[in-house]
Formats: C-alpha cells, structure tokens, sequence
C-alpha cells in the first residue's frame, strides 16, 4: 500500500496565475510523456520482473513519480486559481474551462484525455526497460521543449527540478538494463524471457 | 522564515538526499558507503519528523499526534499558502 506524506517533493509556489501556461504543463499529466503515465508504466512493469533490484527501482521510481503527477496538478492548480473570463479566452483556456472548469483533470495540452495506449507493460524485462529508457528521455525533452515556451521563474524552477529528475531515473534504469542482461545467458540474449521462460538461468535455451 | 516552515523545508531536503540514496541502493545493495548514508540521514530525518508533528501537526495520517483531528485543518501541499 502507499501511505500519503503532506508534502510536496519539491516546493511549488506560483505567484502569478497564467491559464496558458497551466495548458502547456497539463502536458506532463495527462500527455503522453506525463508523470501519471510513468507512474502507471512502472508500477504495473514490476509484477513479472524477476530481478529483485529491478523491482525495488521499479517501485521506488513509480513511487516518485505518484508524487511528481502531484507537483504538476499543484501547478496546474495554481496557475488556474481566480482567472477571468478575459484571461480564460485570452489563453485560449476556454476548451479545458468548459468540461473541468479550474479542476485538475489528465489530458494533453490539446486536450486529449489520457490514454493507457502511453504506457507498455510486456511482461518481459528487457522490453520493459528498454521501454522505460525511451520514455525518462521523451519526458526530458517535453521538460526542454516546455522550458523554451514559459517565461515564469516560479514555473521553471519547478519544470527544472521535474527534468533533472528525468535523467536520474534514465541512470537508474541504465543500471537496471544491466543487471537483467547479466541475468540472461550471453550468448542467446533475446532467446529467453528470464522473466517467463522456465529452465531460464540453467544454461539451456527455450528452443 | 518561521521556525515550522524551517523544519518542514529541512525534511523535504533530507527526505530528498535519503530518496535518492534509496533508488541507488535497489541497484547497488551491497555499496557500504551508501547504506552508511541512508543510515545516517534516515536517522535524523525520522528524529525531525517526530520533532515536527509533536510539534505542529502530521505529516501522514498515521502521524495525528494532538487531541484534535488535525490533519484536516492545516493546509495541503498544492495550496498557496501551505508552507
């Protein structure tokens, strides 16, 4: 189970609210390089995997992540809190404002609700991994890209702190990837799913 | 700054260094340096967290230590005006 700690993992203070830039970090929500996506991607990958280490970084990464899908609502909420009708159409906000009003809610920031088809879970390490590799990089280039539209030291402070995270769990992962290869047999290193294959780590192929 | 919101920014930077430990750890279970770390710092970071919910109210629901059911009535963490 999770127990919740009433704290952010990192402070999110915005002094000034902006719907636009709300729109542009609802992106890392409810987009496709999102944290709820990551949460759900790792957090589900750990049931089959076999390595235990692999599975305390599978854990203790989509765990943090719970808690990064908190830090981009907190911004969501922030940046939404007393807008006016001026500001709203302004931002071009109006689409978000009429289904969700100033609610937190996970869609992209065209507005497409988010979709489980963002996350693999293959039941087989290596595809996994390699699979949480790509997304830590994709969610550090939405960090860049979204880096280079907002102008709010409040929001890229925070955005910052996001990013740098990203290449922290690519490095974990990268450790990850090398212990599942080093339980695989070396000289037939997609022959076996060590994660579902039986005799796997005995020297004989699923062949 | 106030004396709590002293104590509450120091847990979130020790819970930081102890967090980051833990996911070098999973991988590196047997790095003695490391465990002397997560030691070290989980330690103290148990002993502020006790101090701060004597003190001033929990940090999880297992941690309403008052008379009064407290953890509804501060502030959460997305709010502005949480500390």
């Amino acid at each position: 189970m999770w127990i919740y700690e009433r704290q952010l993992q990192y402070p999110v203070k915005i002094k000034t609210p902006n719907p636009l830039y709300a729109k542009i970090v609802a992106a890392q929500l409810g987009g496709p390089h999102g944290e709820l996506g990551a949460a759900m991607r790792y957090l589900n990958q750990r049931y089959s995997t076999k390595n235990r280490k692999v599975v305390g970084i599978l854990t203790d990464v989509g765990t943090e992540e719970l808690g990064h899908m908190e830090m981009i609502s907190a911004l969501m909420h922030q940046l939404t809190r007393s807008m006016t009708r001026e500001e709203i159409i302004k931002a071009g906000f109006e689409g978000y404002f009429i289904n969700h009003t100033a609610g937190v809610y996970p869609a992209d920031t065209t507005g497409v609700p988010f979709d489980t088809k963002y996350i693999a879970s293959n039941g087989d390490a290596l595809a996994d991994i390699h699979e949480d590799l790509a997304a830590e990089q994709k969610a550090r280039l939405a960090y860049d890209n979204i880096l280079r539209l907002i102008d709010d030291p409040d929001v890229c402070d925070v955005i910052k702190f996001l990013r740098e995270r990203e290449l922290v769990h690519y490095q974990r992962f990268g450790e990850a990837l090398r212990l599942t290869q080093d339980d695989l047999d070396a000289q037939n290193f997609y022959g076996w799913n060590p994660d579902f294959d039986r005799g796997f780590g005995k020297g004989k192929s699923c062949k | 700054m106030t004396e709590q919101k002293i104590l509450f920014r120091q847990i979130q930077l020790y819970k930081f260094a102890v967090h980051e430990t833990i996911l070098y750890l999973d991988g590196h279970p047997c790095d003695k340096k490391a465990l002397e770390f997560y030691k070290k710092y989980n330690c103290k970071l148990s002993e502020m967290k006790k101090a701060y919910e004597d003190k001033y109210g929990p940090l999880t629901s297992f941690g309403n230590l008052q008379g009064t059911w407290k953890w509804v009535e501060c502030p959460w963490p997305w709010e502005i005006d949480s500390l």
